[in-house]
């Protein structure tokens, strides 16, 4: 439920992926292990770069301490720096989206918050004291710019689906009539990981 | 005030296909070690041109120990084996597990393992059975349970498929159920 891009998540593999084919490709040409018939497309190949390196080689820079330097290192120290940035920005920008505030009500007389704790109390915690339930935790996130409460509620073996339903349902109105509005919940039923497998099958009180 | 339902449409969008955030993340940590590792070395080599002398000697292969070609050609292999694979976590949906609906208040996401659960449990308990004697199989549009009966005791596959049935009509989830009874049954 993050506000991560995920477009842009699948663009880089997808670049990435394509540079390491063509990486992969040269060095597979340039191995000299191939049959004849991959002659030509190696020469062809071979041709295209040497104009590219040509081209790059083409123009200097004179640097102040009388060092010169071709165009290849100039662009590719360019590219790098761009590269590195882009790639901090991406690294930087995943995940987030979640808020602290479930609700914000605008009076003449001052705001309103509500802290997402309170929907942990109100609605989680009261799920958990269900015999369904073996944990329950909630969440809020931005969606569409308001907020929206993610409930994860892990069963219990044996539990009965349409039995939890019904609770969250109802805890869940509960809550809407305290807070006077509703807002978007969403219930994920979540299967056991592999550590819940040892635990029992009902709970004791 | 009712809900905006594009909230729930764009999140169980979101929340059935997998992010793929974890791969590309680590692409790009490793590939901002690559770059910053290659930026080091580029302005090492403009400060001290020796280095980049015994760059291109080594590069050359000339002093190499090992076959040349044959590292070119496993490098290769490797590199496009990689590359596949991005390419594929790229363009593949990536859908999981996960069933959702939507009810007048709630947005609804199960994972498929809760449904099969919740069925072996029920078919268990309507037939008598020993809970790990009941496999179910949940997937997108059907579910398959697999039953080894109790020797001895006949066992109806349309009662189990009809246990089955309901019990995801009643989870909201409906889709249709393939029953296989083994041959042999087992003592409890």
């Amino acid at each position: 439920m993050n506000a991560t891009n995920r477009i842009v998540n699948r663009a880089l593999l997808l670049v990435t992926g394509l540079a390491l084919a063509m990486v992969g490709v040269f060095l597979v040409l340039a191995s000299g292990k191939l049959p004849r018939w991959a002659d030509g497309l190696r020469d062809t190949v071979a041709g295209w770069l040497g104009t590219l390196g040509d081209w790059l080689g083409s123009f200097w820079f004179e640097l102040p301490g009388g060092v010169a330097l071709s165009g290849a290192a100039v662009l590719l120290i360019a590219k790098l720096v761009i590269l590195l940035v882009l790639l901090i920005i991406f690294l930087s920008t995943r995940g987030g989206g979640k808020t602290a505030t479930v609700l914000r009500i605008e009076g003449g007389q001052g705001d309103t918050e509500l802290d997402a704790n309170l929907v942990e109390n109100l609605i989680a915690a009261r799920l958990r004291e269900s015999t369904d339930v073996l944990s329950a935790g909630t969440g809020v996130y931005r969606v569409r710019r308001a907020p929206a409460i993610r409930l994860s509620i892990t069963l219990r073996r044996g539990a009965r689906v349409p039995r939890v339903l019904d609770e969250v349902e109802r805890a869940v109105r509960d809550w809407d009539a305290l807070a006077g509005t509703t807002i978007p919940v969403i219930l994920h039923l979540q299967g056991r990981g592999w550590l819940d497998r040892w635990r029992s099958a009902t709970r004791v009180r | 005030m009712s809900i905006d339902s594009n909230v729930y449409t764009r999140v169980l969008r979101r929340e059935s296909h997998d992010s793929r955030t974890a791969p590309a993340v680590v692409v790009a940590s490793l590939l901002v070690i690559l770059c910053g590792g290659l930026l080091v070395l580029g302005i090492w080599m403009i400060i001290d041109e020796r280095v980049g002398d015994t760059l291109a000697e080594f590069l050359s292969g000339r002093r190499a120990a090992f076959d040349v070609g044959s590292v070119a050609l496993g490098a290769g292999t490797i590199l496009l084996v990689l590359a596949i694979l991005l390419i594929w976590l790229a363009l593949a949906p990536g859908r999981r597990d996960r069933r959702s609906r939507t009810t007048e208040r709630l947005a609804i996401l199960v994972d498929n393992g809760v449904l099969a659960d919740t069925v072996a449990d029920r078919v268990a308990e309507a037939e008598g059975l020993d809970r790990g004697n009941v496999s179910v199989v949940v997937g997108r549009t059907q579910a398959s349970v697999h039953v080894t009966p109790t020797s001895g005791v006949a066992l109806n596959p349309e009662s189990v498929r009809e246990v089955a049935q309901d019990t995801l009509v009643a989870a909201g989830f409906p889709s249709t159920v393939r029953v296989r009874i083994a041959e042999r049954g087992v003592v409890s």
